[in-house]
C-alpha cells in the first residue's frame, strides 16, 4: 500500500512533464507593438501600411464620390444607394449605404480611412523616432507619416468640419475616446504636421517614389489645406512655392494627362495621386467600371464597364466647345462591333447620358492603369489665382495664373477687368471644368456656400429635382461613431 | 547507504508501472483445490426467451464466461456453494447461491427501473439515484435512427433543453447545438463535446464541414447532455454552453459478436421555388429596359428549368462491420465503417472511412489499463449554396442555389458540343451578371480531413476505495483544403490573366491531454456514502496552416494540381498555441439514498487569457431528495421514483477567445500600397490590447424534479432554470477616431430561463408492445447589456438588432404598407416610387427615416418539441419520430433578391402578378430599373413546423442456424413538414453558427426526404 502510493506520486511526476506554463503566450505569426518600429524594414513596412487606408478611401472611391455624386457635374445611377448622396437623402446612420453594402462609397469611408491612417501615422510619429537605422531615411518616413496624417486631418476637415484631433496612438482603451475640436484647431495641426513633412527632406520630382509624396507635394496640400481655410496668404505663397519651383509643368495637351498609355509621362503635372496598376495582388478602383458605358459595351472604355455614373448634360453644355476638356466628356461612343451609339441609347436611365472619359483603361482585364489625382499642378495655378484675388483683387498676377490654366484648354484668356468676386466666380468657372470627377468640384460649392443656389438648378430626366439643405455643407459624423463615443458629438445641424 | 538505492527505485518504480500499463501481464490466479462442480445452465430473459452474451461468473472467482445464443452457459471447476453472478444490460444483476445445484435454469428480470443504472458524468459514472444535476442520456439507437453523418443530427429533438438546428442540408454539413439558449453574444455557443474523456470544441459556419462529422455515430454507446451547472461545471472555463459526453462502444466479455449493419437509400428535395418562365422573363426584361429586347415573348414558352438542372436524386449509404467481445481480462470493441452520401444538389457529397478500437485490459486485480482509438479520413465536396448579400449580384454569382434561381429560363445551359454555355457569351453578353449554376457546379471545392482520437489510460486502485487514473488523450488532425475555379465557366470576353484560380490549404491541428485522477470512495456506516475526486489535467493545443493561393492558369487540364503553373500566387501561413492547465475536486455526499450533496470546483488557467485574468475558478453545489424514500412516500404504491434536485453553479466559456487576442499584435492586416507600380505590404498594430481579456462567467440555478409512477411505466422530468451570463464576449464598438473599430472584452450580459419537460410512458409492455415519450423545451433569452449602458441598440444586419431588454437578434424594419398605387402621394426619405414598395410613417413626421424603422419579428421560437412512438409486435417493429418549433419568425431574405425586378436576373413567380398602372397589385413591385426595395417586413413569415423526421417498419427474422440476429427496415426520413414557411425549408439559417442573426433564410442547402433500406446482421 505504502509503496503503491509512493509508485504513484512518481507517476505524476512523470507526467508532469507535460506540465506548461500558462502565464506567457508564445506567439509564432506576429510581432508585438513593442518589438516592432526598431529596424529600417519595419520603418518601410509600417509607412506603407499608413498608405493602406488613403487606398481604402479610393477604391470606392468614397474620396471622390462624396463630392462627384452630390455636385452639380456627375452623377451615379441610381442603384446600391447612390443616389442618398444626389438626392441629399442619407442620414446620419447612412442607413442607404449600410443596407446596400455601399459604406466604401460613404463619407463614413472616409472618416473611417482617415483615422485609420491616423493611427497608424501616430505610431510611427511615436515610436520610429527611437528606431535604429540610417537618420535621413528615418527623417524622410516620419515626414511622411507627418503629411499623411495632414491630409487624413484635411479629409475629415473637408468633409465634416469640427473632428476629433488624436496625435498619440492608442495603446490601451482609454486611449480611444476623443473630444471634438474647432475646425481652427484642425486646421493648426495640419499646418504644424506640414511643417514638419516641409523639412523633412523628402525628394522632389522625378527622384521621388511614384506614389510617394514629394517636398513639392507637401506644399501643394499646404496651399489647398489653406485655401479651404481661407488662409489666402498661406494658400497664396504655398501655391507660389510649388509653382516656382519648377519640379513640375503642365502637359500640352490636356488630353495626355488622362490617357492610360502615357501615366508616367503625366506625372510631370499629376503631382500626386492615388496609385492603381493592372496587377494582382495590387490596388485598383471602380470609376473605370462605372463611367464606362453599360454591358461593357464601349471598346474604347474598358473591358468591363457597368454604365454606372454619367455627367449632367447641363455641364457638358457649361463648355465652350473650344474647350479642350470638353472632349474628357462625350455624347455618343462606339461600340464593340463598331458602330456609333447615339446619345438616347447610352444609358436606359436617360436619354441624356454624357459619358465620362477621364478614367479609360481598355486594356486592362486585372485592376486599372488609370490613377486618380489627387494633386494637379493647375490646381496650384487657380488657388493662386483665387488666393491673389481675395488678397489683392483681380490683379495681372492672378489673371496670369488663371490664364495659364485657360490657354492649355485651347481657351482665350479671361475677360479682363473683371472686379474681385466676379473673377472669383470666374476662378471657381475654371476649378470645375479642371478637375471634374477627381473629388474637388463639392469643396468649392460647400466652402463658397454656392451649393444652396448652384445644386437645385443641377437636374435632369433621372434627377427632376435636388433638395439641397444648408446642413449638407458637411456629411453628418457615422452616427455609429457618435454612439460608441460619449466624447464627442453630432454636427449640429444633423443632431 | 540508502540514499542510492532509494534513488535507483525512485527511478524503477514509475518506469516499471508505465511498463505495466503498456503491457499485458498475464498471471492467473492460483486457487486451492476443491470437489469443483461443471456447472451447465441457461440464462431465459423474465419474458422466456434465452438471452444471449448474459455474463455469468462466479462471485469472489475468476471464473467467468458468457451466454451463448441459446441463452445456454457452462462453467468448470465451480465450487458447489458458489454464488453466480448473473448479468446483462438492461436486466437487474442477479446472485444465485448453486447449492450444489449443476444445470440452473436462471431468468433476469427487466431492470425496469433502471435507477440502479449509471450514468456517464464528467471524470467518471454516477448512480442514477444519486444524479444531483440535469443530464439527458440518449442510447446509441436513437442517435443513429436516423441515417446521420454527425452525431448532433442524431440529437436533435430527442433531448429537452438543447435546440440543434441543421443549418445546412449538405451532407457533412454543419449544425448548431444550443443547450438551454443562446448564452453569448460575440463568443462561441457550441457546447463542450468530451468524446471517451477527450475533449474537442466545435466550430461553426455554414460552408465549414462540422468537425462532429470526422467521428462515426455508429461507434457511439451513450451520449450524456450535462445541462447545469452542477454536472458540467468540472469542466470549468469550457462548460458554460453545457457539455456533451460521447462514449464509444466497449468491449463486453462474453461471446465475441459479430455485427454487420448497413443501408442504402435515396435522397431528393422535398420542393423547388416556382419562378418566372421564359415568357414572363422576356416580358419582364422588356418592362424594366423599357427596350423590345424580346419581340414575341410569349413564343418563348417555358424555357430552362434552372432548379431541375442542378437538384437530383442522390444515393446515401452507410456500412458498419464491428466486433465485440473480450472474456474477464480483456475485452475489445472494433469497427470500420463507410458512409457515402451524395448532396441533393450536384457536385455535392460526403465520404467517411473510419475505424476503431477500443481495448481494454486487467493487469492485475489492482491495475487495469485500455485505449481507444478512433480514426477517419473524411472527403467533402462542396458548393456553395448561401449568400450574405442582398440583391447583390454574389446572390447569384456565389450562390448555386441563387444562381438557379435567377438564371434566365431563356438561356442555354450546354454549348451544342455540350460544354457549359457560359451566360456572358448568349444574348449580346446581357446576362454576363448571372452566372450559369452548372459553371458553379463545376467549381471544385473540397475538404480532406485525416482526424485520429486517440485515449490511452491506465488506472490503479491503490486502497480499498482510492483509485488513481492516469489518461494521455490526442487529437490529431490534418486537413486539406482543395478549390479549382476553371477557365470554361468564363465567357470569353471575361477571360483574363487572372482566370482559373486555385488553392491549397494545408491546416494541422495536435491537441494533447493528460489528465491525472483520484477517486476515493466509500461507506460510513450503512447511511453515509462518500466519494471524492480530484483531477490535475494540463493541455496544449497547436495549430499550423499553410495557404497558397494561385490565378491566372494557361488552360484546366492540370485543375489545382500543379500551382507553378499559375501566373500569380500569394502565400501566407500562420502557426499558434494555447495552454490550459487546470485543477479540480468533486464531492459527492449521500444519505441513505435519500440525501444526496455534491461540490464541484475547477480551477483553469489559460494561455489565451489576459495578462490580469489568467486563472479562473468555477463551483457548483447541488443537492438531492428522493422524496420517495420517505417513509410517506413510501406506502403510495402508485409513486415509484420521485426526486427533486436543486443546483447553482458558475461555468465560464472561453471558446470565443482566440490564442494572441489580448496581445498588441502588428500584422500585415491588407493595409497595403502600389509604390513605383509595384505591390507593397504594409505592417501595422491590430488593435488594442486588452490584458484583463477572460472567459464568459454563466450563473445557472437549476430545480428539476424527476418522477416515475405505475411501478415505471411512465416517467418524467420537469426542470426550471435560470442562467445569467456575465463578462460576455462583445466586440465593442469603438469610435473609429481611435484608429480601430472595435475591441473584444468582457463587457456585455444576458440571460436565458426555461422549462423543459421530457416524459416516456410504456403503455403496452405485453406481446405488443407500445412507448410514447416526449420533450418539450421553453427558453426565453434576454440581454441585459452590451457595453455598460452606452449603447441600447445594434444594428447587427440591415434587419437585424442587438437590444437591450429583449431576446437576441431579433427583426427591425420598415413597415410593408403594400404598393404606392398611382395618385398616391409618396412619403419621402426612401426612394419609394408609383409602383413600388409604400412604407408605413410610424411616427407620422412626413418624411421615412430610420425612426420609421421598428421591431418586426423574432426568430426565437416560443417553444421546441419533438416526440416518437415505437410498437412492436412479435417480429415486427414499428417506430416515427417527429419534432418541430413554434412562434419563431424567418427573415426570408430570398425574396428581397427574388421580388426585386432590376433586370438582368430571374424573379419568382409572384412577379408575374406585378403592380402596373393596369393591375394594381398591392404585393409584388413593377418592373424597373435600378433602385432598392425598402428593407421592410414583407419577408417575414412564420417559421413555425412540424416535422415527420423519421418512420421505420423492421422486420426480426425468426431464429436462425448460425446467424443471432437479423432484423431489416425500412426507414423514411423527413417525409413531411407541416409549416406555412414558403422557402425550401423553414429549418434555416444562412448565418449558421452566429448567435446574433439567427433565423434568415438567405438560401441554404434544404434538407433532403430520404428513403432507405436497411439490413442488421449479427453472428
Amino acid at each position: 500500500m505504502k509503496i503503491k502510493i509512493k509508485n504513484i506520486a512518481w507517476l505524476l511526476l512523470a507526467v508532469s512533464g507535460f506540465y506548461s506554463c500558462v502565464k506567457k503566450e508564445t506567439v509564432y505569426s506576429s510581432a508585438f507593438t513593442e518589438t516592432f518600429y526598431k529596424t529600417a524594414s519595419d520603418a518601410e513596412k509600417a509607412i506603407i501600411a499608413v498608405y493602406g487606408p488613403l487606398a481604402d478611401m479610393y477604391s470606392g472611391p468614397a474620396a471622390t464620390m462624396a463630392s462627384d455624386f452630390s455636385n452639380d457635374q456627375t452623377y451615379p445611377r441610381a442603384v446600391v444607394g447612390r443616389n442618398t448622396l444626389t438626392l441629399f437623402s442619407y442620414d446620419p446612420f447612412y442607413t442607404a449605404f449600410r443596407s446596400n453594402g455601399r459604406i466604401n462609397e460613404s463619407p463614413w469611408q472616409i472618416w473611417t480611412s482617415a483615422y485609420s491612417g491616423i493611427e497608424k501615422a501616430n505610431w510611427i510619429i511615436s515610436k520610429l523616432p527611437d528606431a535604429v537605422m540610417d537618420e535621413t531615411r528615418k527623417k524622410q518616413i516620419i515626414g511622411e507619416a507627418y503629411f499623411l496624417r495632414a491630409f487624413f486631418y484635411w479629409m475629415l476637415a473637408k468633409n465634416f468640419g469640427d473632428v476629433p484631433v488624436k496625435t498619440t496612438p492608442s495603446s490601451s482603451l482609454n486611449d480611444a475616446y476623443t473630444a471634438k475640436s474647432t475646425k481652427a484647431e484642425v486646421y493648426h495641426q495640419i499646418y504644424s504636421d506640414l511643417d514638419i513633412a516641409a523639412a523633412a527632406g523628402l525628394p522632389s520630382y522625378p527622384a521621388v517614389d511614384k506614389g510617394r509624396p514629394s517636398k513639392e507635394v507637401v506644399d501643394a496640400l499646404y496651399a489647398k489645406a489653406a485655401l479651404y481655410n481661407e488662409d489666402w496668404p498661406t494658400a497664396l505663397q504655398k501655391a507660389q512655392s510649388v509653382i516656382g519651383s519648377g519640379k513640375y509643368a503642365l502637359m500640352t495637351d490636356v488630353m495626355d494627362v488622362y490617357r492610360y498609355d502615357k501615366e508616367d509621362a503625366a506625372r510631370i503635372e499629376n503631382m500626386w495621386a492615388y496609385e492603381v496598376d493592372p496587377i494582382s495582388p495590387g490596388r485598383s478602383h471602380q470609376l473605370v467600371g462605372l463611367c464606362g458605358p453599360p454591358g461593357s459595351a464601349g471598346k474604347e472604355y474598358a473591358l468591363t464597364s457597368y454604365g454606372s455614373m454619367f455627367a449632367y448634360q447641363s455641364f457638358f453644355d457649361s463648355f465652350d466647345p473650344a474647350d479642350k476638356r470638353r472632349q474628357l466628356l462625350d455624347t455618343t461612343y462606339i461600340n464593340r462591333s463598331g458602330n456609333i451609339v447615339h446619345q438616347a441609347n447610352i444609358t436606359p436611365i436617360s436619354t441624356q447620358g454624357v459619358l465620362i472619359k477621364k478614367y479609360q483603361d481598355p486594356v486592362s482585364s486585372i485592376g486599372a492603369i488609370c490613377n486618380i489625382p489627387i494633386f494637379r499642378l493647375p490646381d496650384m495655378y487657380l488657388i493662386a489665382a483665387e488666393a491673389e484675388a481675395h488678397l489683392n483683387g483681380a490683379t495681372t498676377t492672378a489673371y496670369n495664373y488663371i490664364n495659364a490654366i485657360r490657354s492649355r484648354a485651347g481657351l482665350p484668356d479671361l475677360e479682363s477687368g473683371l472686379g474681385q468676386d466676379a473673377f472669383i466666380d470666374a476662378v471657381l468657372q475654371e476649378r470645375s471644368r479642371e478637375f471634374f470627377a477627381e473629388g474637388d468640384r463639392w469643396y468649392d460649392l460647400t466652402r463658397t456656400g454656392k451649393f444652396l443656389t448652384v445644386i437645385p438648378a443641377a437636374v435632369n430626366d433621372v434627377y427632376p429635382e435636388r433638395t439641397v439643405q444648408a446642413k449638407n455643407k458637411y456629411f453628418p459624423i457615422p452616427q455609429e461613431e457618435v454612439d460608441a463615443n460619449p466624447k464627442l458629438e453630432q454636427n449640429p445641424d444633423w443632431k | 547507504m540508502n540514499e542510492k538505492r532509494k534513488n535507483a527505485r525512485r527511478l524503477i518504480f514509475p518506469l516499471f508501472i508505465l511498463l505495466m500499463m503498456f503491457s499485458p501481464a498475464l498471471m492467473p490466479a492460483l486457487r486451492a483445490q476443491q470437489d469443483l462442480l461443471t456447472v451447465t445452465g441457461k440464462i431465459l430473459s423474465d419474458e422466456g426467451s434465452p438471452l444471449g452474451g448474459a455474463t455469468v461468473s462466479v462471485k469472489n472467482a475468476r471464473i467467468s464466461t458468457a451466454t451463448a445464443g441459446n441463452g445456454q452457459f457452462t462453467l468448470r471447476r465451480v465450487p458447489p456453494n458458489a454464488t453466480l453472478v448473473v448479468s446483462f444490460t438492461g436486466y437487474t444483476t442477479q446472485e444465485i447461491a448453486l447449492n450444489g445445484e449443476a444445470s440452473p435454469t436462471i431468468t433476469l428480470l427487466k431492470d425496469a427501473t433502471q435507477l440502479s443504472d449509471v450514468v456517464v458524468v464528467g471524470y467518471g459514472t454516477q448512480r442514477k439515484a444519486s444524479v444531483t444535476g440535469s443530464i439527458a442520456s440518449v442510447k446509441a439507437a436513437d442517435l443513429v435512427q436516423t441515417p446521420v453523418a454527425n452525431v448532433a443530427q442524431g440529437l436533435q429533438a430527442r433531448v429537452s433543453g438543447v435546440q440543434i438546428s441543421q443549418n445546412s442540408g449538405a451532407p457533412g454539413g454543419n449544425i448548431s447545438v444550443r443547450i438551454r439558449g443562446t448564452n453569448s453574444i460575440n463568443g462561441a455557443s457550441e457546447p463542450l463535446y468530451v468524446i471517451d474523456g477527450i475533449q474537442i470544441s466545435n466550430g461553426g459556419g455554414i460552408t465549414s464541414v462540422s468537425p462532429l462529422s470526422t467521428i462515426n455515430p455508429n461507434d457511439i454507446e451513450s451520449v450524456e447532455v450535462l445541462k447545469d451547472a452542477s454536472a458540467s461545471a468540472i469542466y470549468g472555463a469550457r462548460a458554460a454552453n453545457g457539455v456533451v459526453l460521447i462514449t464509444t462502444k466497449r468491449g463486453k466479455s462474453g461471446a465475441t459478436r459479430v455485427m454487420l449493419d448497413s443501408y442504402y437509400g435515396t435522397q431528393s428535395v422535398t420542393k423547388t421555388l416556382d419562378v418566372l418562365n421564359a415568357a414572363e422573363f422576356a416580358q419582364l426584361e422588356n418592362e424594366v429596359f423599357k427596350n423590345n429586347y424580346y419581340a414575341d415573348p410569349a413564343s418563348l414558352g417555358e424555357g430552362v428549368n434552372w432548379q431541375k438542372l442542378i437538384f437530383r436524386k442522390a444515393p446515401v449509404q452507410n456500412h458498419q462491420l464491428s466486433i465485440n467481445g473480450g472474456n474477464e481480462k480483456t475485452q475489445l470493441a472494433m469497427s470500420l465503417n463507410y458512409f457515402d452520401q451524395d448532396g441533393i444538389i450536384i457536385n455535392s457529397d460526403f465520404k467517411r472511412y473510419s475505424y476503431r478500437l477500443n481495448l481494454d485490459h486487467k493487469i492485475s486485480d489492482w491495475l487495469k489499463v485500455g485505449t481507444s482509438v478512433l480514426g477517419s479520413y473524411s472527403i467533402n465536396d462542396g458548393i456553395t449554396t448561401g449568400s450574405a448579400t442582398i440583391g447583390d449580384a454574389s446572390v447569384v454569382t456565389a450562390s448555386i442555389l441563387g444562381a438557379a434561381i435567377g438564371a434566365p429560363p431563356l438561356l442555354k445551359p450546354y454549348r451544342d458540343d455540350g460544354t457549359i454555355f457560359p451566360f456572358g457569351e448568349q444574348e449580346d453578353g446581357r446576362y454576363r451578371e448571372v452566372t450559369n449554376p452548372l459553371g458553379l457546379a463545376s467549381v471544385f471545392n473540397q475538404l480532406a480531413i485525416k482526424r485520429n482520437l486517440i485515449n490511452i489510460y491506465g488506472s490503479a486502485t491503490i486502497a480499498r476505495g482510492l483509485t488513481y487514473r492516469a489518461s494521455f488523450n490526442a487529437d490529431i488532425q490534418s486537413s486539406l483544403q482543395n478549390t479549382y475555379s476553371p477557365r470554361s465557366i468564363i465567357s470569353t470576353r471575361d477571360l483574363n490573366d487572372n482566370s482559373g484560380s486555385a488553392s491549397k490549404v494545408n491546416s494541422n491541428y495536435t491537441a494533447l491531454l493528460h489528465e491525472s485522477m483520484l477517486t476515493y470512495s466509500t461507506q460510513f456506516g450503512d447511511d453515509h456514502s462518500f466519494k471524492a475526486t480530484a483531477v490535475y489535467a494540463t493541455q496544449v493545443e497547436m495549430s499550423n496552416a499553410n495557404t497558397i493561393n494561385a490565378s491566372g492558369f494557361p488552360n484546366d487540364v492540370t485543375k489545382n494540381e500543379a500551382l507553378q503553373l499559375a501566373l500569380t500566387h500569394t502565400i501566407s501561413s500562420s502557426r499558434s498555441k494555447e495552454q490550459l492547465e487546470s485543477y479540480m475536486v468533486r464531492i459527492n455526499y449521500g444519505f441513505k439514498d435519500k440525501y444526496f450533496l455534491d461540490a464541484t470546483a475547477r480551477i483553469d488557467g489559460s494561455s489565451k487569457f489576459g495578462a490580469n485574468n489568467k486563472y479562473g475558478v468555477f463551483p457548483a453545489v447541488a443537492a438531492a431528495w428522493r422524496i420517495s424514500e420517505e417513509e410517506f412516500v413510501k406506502d403510495i404504491s402508485w409513486i415509484s421514483d420521485l426526486k427533486l434536485r436543486a443546483s447553482y453553479g458558475i461555468t465560464g466559456n472561453a471558446g470565443g477567445i482566440s490564442p494572441y487576442q489580448s496581445l498588441p499584435l502588428v500584422a500585415a492586416t491588407g493595409s497595403n500600397y502600389n509604390i513605383n507600380h509595384a505591390y507593397q505590404t504594409g505592417i501595422n498594430p491590430t488593435g488594442i490590447a486588452n490584458p484583463d481579456l477572460r472567459w464568459e462567467k454563466s450563473a445557472q440555478t437549476n430545480i428539476g424534479i424527476d418522477i416515475s409512477l405505475l411501478n415505471n411505466r411512465i416517467s418524467a422530468t420537469a426542470e426550471y432554470y435560470f442562467k445569467k451570463t456575465d463578462d460576455l464576449l462583445y466586440v465593442l464598438t469603438l469610435p473609429l477616431s481611435s484608429g480601430y473599430t472595435s475591441i473584444t472584452g468582457n463587457f456585455a450580459s444576458l440571460q436565458n430561463k426555461g422549462f423543459e419537460f421530457s416524459a416516456n410512458a410504456r403503455i403496452l409492455d405485453k406481446a405488443l408492445k407500445w412507448n410514447i415519450s416526449g420533450n418539450i423545451t421553453f427558453n426565453r433569452n434576454k440581454v441585459l447589456d452590451l457595453d455598460g449602458g452606452v449603447t441600447d441598440e445594434r444594428f447587427i444586419t440591415a434587419y437585424t438588432i442587438l437590444k437591450v431588454g429583449e431576446p437576441l437578434a431579433l427583426f427591425k424594419t420598415y413597415v410593408f404598407d403594400g404598393i404606392n398605387q398611382t395618385g398616391d402621394v409618396i412619403v419621402p426619405g426612401y426612394d419609394g416610387r408609383t409602383g413600388g414598395y409604400k412604407v408605413k410613417d410610424i411616427n407620422k413626421d412626413n418624411v421615412i427615416n430610420s425612426d420609421d424603422q421598428v421591431i418586426t419579428g423574432n426568430p426565437n421560437p416560443d417553444f421546441i418539441y419533438g416526440f416518437s412512438t415505437s410498437l412492436s409486435y412479435k417480429h415486427f417493429d414499428f417506430s416515427a419520430f417527429f419534432s418541430g418549433t413554434q412562434g419563431n419568425d424567418i427573415y426570408n431574405a430570398a425574396r428581397l433578391s427574388f421580388e426585386m425586378p432590376l433586370g438582368q436576373r430571374n424573379m419568382f413567380k409572384g412577379l408575374a402578378d406585378r403592380w402596373s398602372p393596369t393591375n394594381p397589385s398591392n404585393e409584388y413591385v413593377s418592373g424597373f430599373q435600378g433602385g432598392r426595395l425598402p428593407i421592410t417586413n414583407n419577408p417575414i413569415e412564420d417559421g413555425s413546423y412540424l416535422r415527420c423526421k423519421n418512420i421505420t417498419i423492421g422486420y426480426t427474422l425468426p431464429k436462425m442456424k448460425g446467424i443471432y440476429n437479423l432484423r431489416i427496415y425500412i426507414s423514411g426520413n423527413n417525409l413531411f413538414t407541416v409549416t406555412k414557411y414558403s422557402g425550401f425549408d423553414p429549418e434555416v439559417n444562412t448565418y449558421a453558427g452566429s448567435n446574433t442573426v439567427i433565423g434568415v433564410d438567405n438560401l441554404v442547402y434544404p434538407q433532403a426526404r430520404t428513403f432507405l433500406g436497411g439490413v442488421q446482421l449479427t453472428f
